[in-house]
């Protein structure tokens, strides 16, 4: 099929609109400068997703605003996007920076190894764009119908694999970064492309790019930091005599789902086979292709790649694959994945310097009272002479820190009271949450400023069964959604309704296996009193080493 | 005499004279009446109503009472034409042929066939003439003006005693008329916001000097509701003497989260009260006094509030009294005055004689700075008659009736600031503000501002410029060419300190935008960016449009602060008309004056 050539088949008006933004252009520009609302037309705001940021508002103030005859308060999220999440001292200064300019004065550290700024109104959105790109960082699809921010383990000095994995990463990303120019023309004042569509394709997305948004993931085992097989496309690293052997291919993930509607469901994705390390770019490329050519174009709802290959069948995806490249996949090789969690504090790289893993609760770094820790990561950025890693759990790894520095930052953290991850129990450090209210407009329920103070009443629970070291992975979400790939908690709980969450349970601590609905619409009571019931059967009846995922499949629990 | 002789001395030829007698003889007193009414009531009507040549000869005046009083009015909310118009039909009513006219319209060389005339004149802010009165007053006052002996004349001056300048535009009036040897028929009144009363006695002493009149109030009069001749000709029940209680159903702080500014929007209902206002039209609001004032006043004249007083209003406690009848916020030299007389204190009559002290003394003081300062052994009644009455507070109406029915909407932006150590607040934005709930009732009543409307024609053009609150009469000029459907365009020039948070009726407007019911908006916010942006700048951004919009007939107006804003939009508007008209200064000036003069150029500053 040709991409340029479009039968007349029905597609949705979102497939249209992209095919006439002019390469992702739309009318942003104009709309930046409208002095009127803080907003821009909606269909430019679903271009803007392809340039990292989404339109968003202050749900808080909805319904004040609106009696203040005010239109809503209308921000931007803005997403920085660097492979495998890493970024100098410096680097972190500007965004530090940023935050408290134009933003709200904290940073979101995702799920996905992105950095996340909230509430940036319009008029300072083309600056917040300027100055991420001065520090040699860019947002450029970090949202959209592209490929995504390529996630990956971010210490590559856990091994020399580790190392190859990263740079794979970043090759990854780099390919696929859209060709169009626009990005740079509104947010970066460069000089407009005089339109010779020549000039200017995508060779790989089209006009209408991709169906719906592609993510890419590497993991090394026995790590699933990255939560591996929820992406749309997985390398798990096999490793061989210390070097990197190949990749098995995994195809076919996805958390999103929309509540009621069957046919939409989180799918974990299938090892499909394995591929040389040098095959990872074409490889990349065909399963986008097939996917931009054979993806759901009418139902949004139903076009990520998982649908794709369901309605059609895995074996005509592999078979479709090996078709365009050529030649057959091989069999895959054998791994393991412990976990999917992160190892905090210390640890030595191959290179002799030493890494951090510091919790960052929910990935928000803030000042809290006295708990400042957006203060002390500045201050840390400022003496450190390496750099820091976002990991896919919304923790932060200072790397490559030289040993005689290591005591000047635990001081900082101290000084600043930010808690070494002793001081927190399993189940908290096993946490994620998305951002949900007050910001994302897909949320149902509370999940990020919520989740934390349930996890004070589920850790005394905890504590009362002897369990408070236990890793359990607990994660919420506003929706069922899943930026914070909910259903691959042990214990996950997705919003229905302000202050009513869907409880599932069982997924595998390795993020191989998903959970399973328990109860419906719980409220936090309801939620208490479930999990202490469970929790105290665990602590009892638990073999030895199994975990809570585990543990309520073998009793049936779900 | 026989008044055919004036027939015959009059400007008429043999043949007009015969056939005047013939038609004239055998009417009824009240016939002739109604035809000297009706004679002045067309008068500007007719072309040069006397042959000029006449005007030259100094054949005398036979009958000096025939000719008609002439009122003059120079306006700037439309009280003064109001009161002209009332003034006119009691005179009448009373016998006498009378003219009409704005200043505007009144053209000099009637001066000279007129011997009566009455002027009634407000003041703007700072001791100005209104637009209306400027050019009649430059003329009396200019070398040029000729002698004026044969005129007697009486001024009603109106004003705010809270303002330095207390109307000083009749006082000018007085000075120069004097000048040209005009005679005054009856005393200058100058009156305060609260006019009644002070039009009322001045009417009467009027119609009496006119002579031979009597002052019977008939069924032609308008009263005042209230006077046992209230009329029944559907005139408003309720007034500035009679405000009706309207009950506030919506209070609603317009101002996002972490503004600086604290503007409310109040919806009243009008109930059956039968009161109808037009876009433009203002509502006054009798405000209650804050309970910290109120007894700070008490603390300062040592009494317990329990003491029974005569207010003007009628007996009760003094705490009542200080409570609704007078106010405590602002100091006026009317207070000042009235103390050195009763006290003889040289230090008040001092900062009286010079206008500058007191100019600076006023400033940010209020009465109970002044009780402070000057304490006196006197009795509590006498302390309240150094107060001014309680007196309501004008707000422009932000709703139409075509709209919202039985409402009336206001704006109001909370007055507060700190001034010689104390904090200080607006005596009614701070009353509206702070102490008035959904479901209270306040005294309302409604202001018209016949010098503040939509074009008639519903096709023409406005601009309409009104930042801060001078955005409300906007709100009701748009709903009122929404609700009937008027295809007349529009553009909006507003500003405030913060988009996000400060874009009074934002979601409103973009509606009206997308409806078409609004043409366009153009908004400047200062505090968005480094370097202050204001409406005046945004005119100048917009300038070519923007006189394109003039040349095409658009009507201008301007509302909102009058000491910087109106001041610097006219030179933008003045700026705006050299540049794109190409004009002079002069040329341009003279094109603002036009547009001032054919209505098309209508301010409502305060």
């Amino acid at each position: 099929m040709n991409q340029e050539t479009f039968a007349e088949e029905a597609v949705s008006p979102e497939e249209h609109l992209k095919e006439n933004s002019n390469y992702l252009r739309g009318n942003i520009e104009q709309g930046l400068t409208d002095p009127l609302t803080g907003s821009l037309t909606p269909d430019d705001m679903k271009i803007l997703k392809f340039h990292g940021s989404y339109q968003q508002q202050d749900r808080d103030l909805e319904k004040e605003r609106k009696r203040q005859k005010l239109e809503p308060l209308y921000q931007f999220m803005v997403r920085v996007r660097a492979a495998g999440g890493i970024v100098t001292a410096p680097q972190w200064l500007l965004l530090d920076e940023l935050a408290d300019q134009y933003g709200n004065g904290t940073l979101k550290l995702t799920t996905r190894q992105s950095f996340q700024f909230h509430g940036i109104l319009k008029k300072d959105l083309k600056a917040s764009f300027k100055l991420i790109n001065d520090a040699l960082l860019t947002t450029i699809a970090a949202c959209g119908d592209v490929n995504r921010n390529v996630m990956c383990n971010p210490n590559p000095y856990q091994s020399a694999v580790h190392e190859e994995a990263y740079a794979h990463a970043v090759r990854l990303s780099e390919y696929f970064k859209p060709r169009s120019k626009a990005y740079y023309e509104i947010w970066l004042d460069q000089e407009k492309v005089i339109s010779s569509p020549e000039q200017e394709q995508e060779p790989l997305y089209g006009r209408r790019y991709l169906p719906r948004k592609f993510k890419i993931g590497i993991a090394t085992p026995p790590n699933n930091d990255i939560d591996i097989f929820a992406s749309d496309l997985g390398f798990i690293v096999i490793e061989e005599d210390g070097k990197l052997k190949g990749f098995n291919v995994c195809a076919g993930g996805g958390m999103g789902a929309t509540f009621g509607d069957s046919s939409t469901y989180p799918r974990l994705a299938d090892v499909i086979g394995f591929i040389a390390p040098e095959e990872i770019i074409a490889v990349s490329e065909t399963v986008m292709a097939i996917q931009r050519d054979f993806g759901d174009r009418l139902n949004r709802k139903n076009a990520r790649i998982k649908y794709t290959i369901d309605r059609r069948g895995m074996d005509w995806f592999v078979a479709e694959l090996q078709n365009r490249l050529g030649r057959e996949l091989l069999p895959a090789a054998p791994y393991h994945f412990d976990t999917n969690g992160d190892r905090y504090g210390w640890l030595q790289g191959i290179n002799g310097k030493w890494f951090y893993t510091l919790f960052v609760e929910n990935g928000r770094v803030r000042n809290n009272g006295k708990r400042a820790l957006k203060d002390a990561l500045r201050e840390i950025a400022r003496i450190h002479r390496g750099d820091l890693r976002l990991t896919g759990n919304q923790n932060l790894i200072i790397g490559n820190v030289e040993a005689a520095d290591k005591n000047a930052i635990e001081d900082i953290l101290k000084a600043y009271h930010i808690a070494d991850s002793a001081a927190y129990t399993g189940l908290r450090l096993s946490s994620l949450a998305c951002v949900a209210l007050n910001t994302c407009g897909l949320a149902f329920a509370e999940a990020e400023r919520y989740l934390p103070s349930l996890i004070d009443k589920l850790d005394i629970l905890m504590k009362e069964n002897g369990l408070e070291k236990e890793e359990i992975n607990i994660r919420m979400t506003g929706c069922p959604n899943g930026c914070a790939r909910s259903r691959l908690g042990e214990i996950g709980l997705v919003g229905r309704t302000v202050g009513k969450y869907n409880l599932y349970l069982g997924a595998s601590h390795n993020g191989d296996r998903l959970n399973t609905l328990y109860k419906e619409m719980l409220a936090e009571a309801d939620i208490l009193q479930e999990l202490g019931g469970i929790l105290q059967r665990f602590s009892g009846d638990r073999l030895a080493g199994e975990h809570f995922g585990d543990f309520v499949h073998r009793k049936k629990i779900v | 005499m026989d008044w055919t002789t004036g027939i015959v001395k009059g400007p008429f030829s043999e043949t007009q004279g015969k056939q005047l007698v013939e038609s004239l003889s055998g009417l009824s007193a009240g016939q002739a009446q109604w035809l000297s009414g009706y004679f002045a009531g067309i008068s500007p009507l007719l072309e040069t109503p006397l042959p000029a040549e006449r005007q030259d000869e100094t054949a005398p005046s036979t009958a000096p009472e025939a000719k008609p009083v002439y009122i003059l009015y120079g306006t700037h909310t439309g009280n003064s034409e109001r009161l002209a118009g009332e003034a006119a039909k009691r005179i009448k009513a009373a016998g006498r042929a009378v003219k009409v006219s704005d200043m505007d319209s009144f053209k000099i060389k009637e001066l000279s066939d007129t011997d009566q005339l009455l002027i009634i004149v407000s003041t703007d802010g700072d001791g100005e003439p209104p637009v209306q009165a400027e050019d009649f007053l430059q003329y009396l006052q200019s070398s040029k003006a000729r002698k004026l002996d044969h005129l007697s004349y009486s001024i009603l001056a109106l004003g705010d005693t809270s303002y330095t300048y207390f109307c000083k535009t009749g006082k000018d009036f007085e000075e120069a008329l004097e000048k040209l040897n005009a005679s005054s028929m009856v005393p200058r009144i100058d009156c305060d916001v609260d006019f009644e009363d002070d039009y009322e006695r001045w009417i009467k002493e009027v119609i009496t000097a006119l002579g031979q009149l009597s002052v019977s109030h008939n069924g032609l009069l308008i009263g005042f509701p209230g006077d046992k001749t209230a009329p029944q000709d559907g005139s408003p029940r309720y007034d500035r003497k009679h405000p009706f209680s309207a009950t506030v159903l919506q209070k609603i702080k317009l101002n996002g989260r972490g503004s600086t500014k604290e503007t409310y929007h109040l919806e009243l209902d009008l109930g059956d009260s039968g009161l109808r206002y037009e876009p433009g039209d203002a509502l006054g609001i009798y405000a209650l006094n804050s309970n910290r004032l109120v007894d700070g006043a008490l603390g300062l004249l040592q009494a317990s509030g329990e003491e029974l007083v005569e207010s003007y209003r009628g007996p009760k406690t003094l705490k009542d009294a200080l409570m609704e009848d007078y106010e405590l916020t602002p100091l006026t030299a009317v207070s000042l005055r009235r103390h050195a007389e009763i006290t003889g204190n040289k230090e008040i009559k001092e900062i009286l004689a010079d206008d500058g002290r007191l100019k600076k003394y006023l400033h940010g003081r209020d009465i109970l700075d002044f009780i402070a300062a000057y304490p006196a052994d006197l009795s509590p009644e006498i302390w309240l008659s150094l107060l001014r009455k309680n007196t309501p507070r004008m707000y422009s109406i932000a709703s139409s009736q075509g709209m919202v029915g039985d409402e009336v909407h206001v704006l109001v932006s909370a007055v507060r600031y700190s001034a010689h150590g104390r904090s200080r607040e607006g005596h009614c934005s701070s009353f509206l503000a702070d102490r008035i709930q959904e479901g209270d009732q306040v005294g309302i009543f409604v202001d018209p501002n016949t010098r503040f409307r939509l074009p008639a024609d519903p096709d023409a053009p406005v601009i309409m410029v009104g930042p801060g609150t001078g955005i409300a009469p906007y709100r009701a000029f748009i709903q009122e060419r929404a609700s009937r459907g008027d295809e007349g365009k529009s553009w909006l020039f507003f500003g405030e300190r913060n988009f996000t948070t400060d874009f009074l009726y934002q979601a409103e407007w973009l509606r009206h935008l997308k409806e078409g019911t609004l043409t366009r908006a153009s908004v400047a916010f200062s505090r968005d960016q480094r370097e202050k942006v204001y409406v005046q700048h945004k005119m100048l951004e917009h300038g070519k449009e923007l006189f394109d919009w003039l040349e095409n007939g658009a009507h201008f107006y301007v509302c909102g602060d009058r000491e910087h804003m109106a001041k610097d939009v006219d030179k933008s508007l003045s700026s705006i008309i050299r540049e794109y008209g190409g004009m002079s200064p002069e040329k341009a000036a003279a094109y603002i004056k036009t547009l001032q003069h054919s209505g098309r150029y209508q301010s409502d500053v305060y």
